[in-house]
């Protein structure tokens, strides 16, 4: 009896959750026109001279969290500054949904943006922050309030209301940051960087945060990172970007199984994965590669999952096992790491348990799974394989509740 | 712990003996405002007068038209700090955050009057307001500090050191420049531009050489110019100068007293972040 009365309760509270949280999403959505962004051939000189950005194109879905990825310097801001307006590219168009923004300035763009210091206005209150894009977009003073409560509510800041952003923690201040991004309902929140000055801890809690605070307005989102685990863990697509060029855009598992090329294979992964020169180890796959990719090939790259014991029952890349040298093994709480001599290189295979390895100093031997080995032609292009079959769909947006 | 000691005792000395030399003048000023005629020459000189003379005070307060002068210094004051302070918010935001053909070429041309010395522009600025008849009127008092580069510098390195992202951030809100610099730039700047106009306001109240040039009529005189009504050729009547210099000086005291945490904050502020 008191068994089923808990039972009851609960759906009832599951129910006003998820009722809540439609009631949110209508709320939020409520005046934000959900749109695509298109890049269509988009060029950027600061100085009228070198490309940043060449020629780039893409389309980021409507309703998703998008990551741009890559390392320090490599036009991540830009490309991001271009979409919010705050710069203007030297060539190409741009589009929202199917209208041409490319000549429209930051502020008829609507959107919505949180910078990596926050910007917070630092002599307002936080209410004042989160109601001064209403406040500028002439929104009556009560509707502006009722709606900047609402807003803190959402990002969970509703007890700070009239503190000043400096007596804030740094998560606070994101989460008003992200709060006043939504104020006036924009087509696309866009973020740079928004975690990198929070310490780690704080970075993964802000990050669900964020996940969630999308999955509830479901704003199309462009997260800007240069930490590969971050965006594996926040986004439902990535960009991984390179010296102004895009190298790779799919979902986080594709960029992982099938990187397109060697940059993205070395970028995404932990422990970073393992190269060799294609011709030291050449002959272990002559039974595995056509003959053109034998004669291309110049770089193999392994995951360190992908290095087993030769005993693991399960499929090998190749018949035999291969060889190498145990040069030295470390177990840190329920990882081994295992460094092993291959192909003249050091390589780390983490697929190893503690009653599988050697000595140090002696050869032993190992197998490779047929996942997560890829071979690269000069140009650091994949060659090899064409195609790995996965369970993953290709991009599909998801619903998105317009109301 | 001794050596932490006598550094501090040193330090107290040294702050004392400057405290002392800046605070001498003003009692001196202060004494001899109340002495009679004879006793200001007396030698060896009295710090503190036999008989305290009172009416001293009221006997310099009608030698001249004080009256006057005190209403004229106030509008000359009041105007020219107002307007100073806008012509360099507007520059100063102008030379930090807009980008215009020749921005740093005026910068620097500006920059390079700062070394032509104030005594040098004393005819130039004559012979220009007595081009446009301005001699002998308000405008000769006002207009030629309307603007001032080293203000326009100063606040110019506080507008730099506010981060970029806030300038953005507002332009997204659909704040605009105008909007930006008024409801952001100025608030956050506060400490700069009120050292900033405090300075100005002493500069002006204290003003002597230009006032005693371009006036000659005691309708738009100043006060500091006033104080020349106890030097004849007769020679000077010290008790009387001395004090209606206190009385001069003292609307600035007060300013500054109630406004010093202003003026320290600006001031090492703008020094530090410079
Ligand atoms: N305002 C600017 N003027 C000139 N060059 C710039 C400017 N901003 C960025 N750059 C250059 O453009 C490149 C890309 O910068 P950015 O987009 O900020 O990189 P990221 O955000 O990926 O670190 C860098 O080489 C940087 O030096
Ligand atoms: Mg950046």
């Amino acid at each position: 009896m008191s068994k089923r009365r808990q039972y009851n309760n609960l759906s009832a509270q599951i129910f006003l959750v998820h009722a809540f949280q439609y009631l949110l999403t209508i709320q939020f959505t409520k005046g934000c026109l959900i749109v695509d962004v298109k890049f269509q051939n988009v060029s950027l000189a600061y100085d009228n001279v070198n490309n940043i950005l060449n020629n780039i194109s893409f389309t980021i879905p409507e309703g998703q969290l998008t990551c741009l990825l890559g390392p320090s310097g490599c036009g991540k801001s830009t490309t991001l500054n271009l979409i919010s307006g705050l710069l203007s590219p030297t060539g190409g168009q741009i589009f929202f949904g199917d209208q041409n923004v490319t000549k429209k300035d930051a502020l008829a763009r609507k959107v919505g943006m949180v910078f990596q210091n926050y910007a917070l206005y630092p002599h307002m209150s936080v209410l004042d922050n989160i109601c001064f894009p209403m406040k500028m977009a002439k929104v009556k003073k009560a509707d502006r309030l009722k709606r900047g409560r609402e807003l803190a509510a959402l990002v969970h800041v509703e007890t700070e209301l009239s503190k000043k952003p400096s007596e804030l923690s740094g998560g606070q201040q994101q989460r008003v940051a992200i709060a006043r991004a939504l104020a006036k309902s924009p087509s696309i929140l866009l973020l740079d960087e928004p975690l990198s000055n929070l310490d780690a801890r704080l970075r993964v809690e802000m990050r669900e945060e964020i996940r969630r605070i999308q999955k509830e307005t479901g704003v199309t989102t462009v997260f800007v990172t240069h930490d590969q685990e971050e965006a594996i863990h926040i986004a439902d697509q990535i960009m991984v970007l390179n010296e102004g060029k895009i190298q790779q855009f799919t979902t986080p598992n594709r960029l992982y199984d099938q990187p397109d090329n060697l940059f993205v294979a070395k970028f995404i992964g932990s422990p970073i994965i393992n190269t060799i020169p294609f011709a030291n180890v050449r002959d272990d796959f002559k039974t595995v590669v056509p003959t053109s990719v034998l004669s291309d090939g110049t770089t193999v790259a392994i995951r360190a999952e992908s290095i087993v014991p030769a005993t693991d029952p399960h499929d090998h890349l190749t018949m035999l096992p291969l060889t190498g040298t145990q040069v030295q093994s470390n177990r840190f709480g329920r990882e081994t790491s295992l460094s092993l001599n291959y192909g003249g290189h050091t390589i780390i295979a983490d697929g190893f348990r503690e009653q599988d390895l050697g000595r140090n100093g002696k050869s032993l031997q190992f197998a490779l799974r047929p996942q997560g080995v890829f071979v690269f032609n000069q140009s650091g292009n994949r060659i090899w394989p064409e195609t790995v079959a996965t369970n993953v769909s290709p991009l599909k947006p998801t619903e998105v509740i317009h109301a | 712990m001794t050596k932490k000691r006598i550094s501090q005792a040193l330090l107290i000395i040294i702050l004392t003996l400057g405290a002392i030399t800046m605070l001498v003048p003003f009692i001196w000023m202060l004494s001899t405002a109340l002495k009679t005629a004879p006793e200001t020459v007396r030698v060896p000189p009295t710090w503190i007068p036999k008989h305290l003379q009172w009416q001293n005070f009221v006997t310099a307060w009608h030698a001249a038209p004080f009256l006057t002068y005190f209403i004229n210094s106030l509008i000359v004051t009041t105007v020219t700090t107002i307007g100073q302070l806008f012509t360099t918010i507007l520059a100063a935001f102008a030379f930090s955050r807009l980008n215009f053909y020749g921005k740093n070429f005026l910068f620097a041309l500006f920059l390079s009057t700062m070394m032509v010395p104030g005594e040098m522009l004393i005819i130039p600025n004559f012979v220009t307001l007595s081009k446009f008849s301005l001699i002998n009127t308000f405008g000769a008092l006002i207009i030629p500090w309307l603007a001032s580069f080293f203000a326009v510098f100063t606040l110019r390195q506080t507008f730099n050191a506010i981060p970029n992202e806030l300038y953005y951030a507002a332009k997204l809100d659909g704040s605009s420049d105008w909007h930006f610099l008024w409801t952001m730039m100025v608030p956050l700047s506060k400490s700069a531009i009120t050292a900033i106009g405090i300075l100005e306001v002493i500069g002006s109240w204290n003003s002597f050489m230009w006032p005693l040039i371009v006036t000659n009529t005691a309708k738009v005189r100043t006060l500091p110019v006033g104080l020349n009504a106890f030097t004849s050729d007769a020679g000077t009547q010290f008790q009387l100068l001395m004090a209606a210099s206190t009385f001069v000086i003292l609307p600035m005291i007060i300013v500054y007293l109630c406004l010093q945490k202003y003026i320290i904050a600006g001031i090492s502020k703008s020094g530090l972040k410079g």
